[in-house]
């Protein structure tokens, strides 16, 4: 049998502050901890031309609640938090029955030359 | 004798800038992250610091620095962006006095060129571009 895996994530809102010096900082702020089914993990590497580019992807699926439509509409203000680092949400489906919302969320790591 | 920060003026430029415009027109440094979702900002860069130079209300005031800022002023509507460049320039320009707030510096004198407007069709925003020289005596 198949084993759900939940695990704790963090959703965090994302805003950009100005420092006195005019410089920008995005700014990360815990909203709520919850328990995502986390699906579908993958690391990916892509050699464009002589740079390595690693992305990390991963789906964590939560259930249709006001707060997870309010993330679904607006996907850059809000990111995640999960095995310690920022993932930012690049895809939302919302499932038609209105149980559930899938969120695919991506983070790079720096560019490596091969 | 040593020379100014050129991080005190960036922090000075900002504050003063900022005081200018009051807060629902956001000031950052070089470059807004936030273009896309914002109607109207500004943003400024420093060049030209350290300067050899003797400037002031007379000869005897020796001035020791005499950096210039470029300001940008970005709006989505034309009359905005004309409307914010003319409130710089009616404060800052000819203004004499602390620059930067308290831990600014005094300056003998600032001036505005108002140097052209344009439109930027890539991220839909009319721009407008003033020079401002800061006169820094001893």
């Amino acid at each position: 049998m198949a084993i759900a895996r939940f695990e704790n994530v963090d959703v965090n809102n994302v805003a950009i502050s100005v420092d006195d010096m005019g410089q920008t900082n995005t700014v990360l702020t815990k909203w709520f901890t919850t328990r995502a089914k986390v699906m579908d993990v993958r690391n990916d590497l892509t050699i464009p031309k002589d740079e390595r580019v690693y992305q990390n992807h991963v789906k964590f699926m939560l259930n249709y609640t006001p707060n997870t439509v309010t993330m679904s509409t607006d996907q850059v203000d809000y990111a995640f938090a999960w095995r310690g680092n920022d993932w930012r949400i690049a895809d939302v489906n919302e499932a038609n029955d209105k149980m559930s919302i899938t969120f695919t969320c991506y983070r790079n790591d720096p560019q490596t030359q091969v | 004798m040593s020379q100014n920060n050129p991080a005190v003026y960036s922090k000075a430029v900002q504050y003063q800038l900022k005081s200018i415009v009051g807060n629902t027109i956001p000031v950052y440094a070089v470059f807004n992250r936030d273009f896309a979702k914002q109607p109207k900002f500004i943003t400024w860069q420093l060049r030209n610091i350290h300067q050899p130079v003797y400037t002031g209300q007379n000869q005897n005031n020796k001035g020791i620095d005499r950096p210039v800022f470029q300001i940008n002023v970005f709006a989505q509507d034309q009359n905005d962006a004309f409307n914010i460049s003319n409130t710089i320039l009616q404060s800052l320009h000819g203004y004499n006095g602390q620059f930067g707030g308290s831990s600014g510096f005094y300056i003998a004198k600032a001036d505005v060129v108002w140097l052209y407007n344009t439109y930027d069709d890539t991220v839909k925003l009319n721009h407008i571009i003033m020079d401002c020289t800061l006169d820094i005596p001893t």
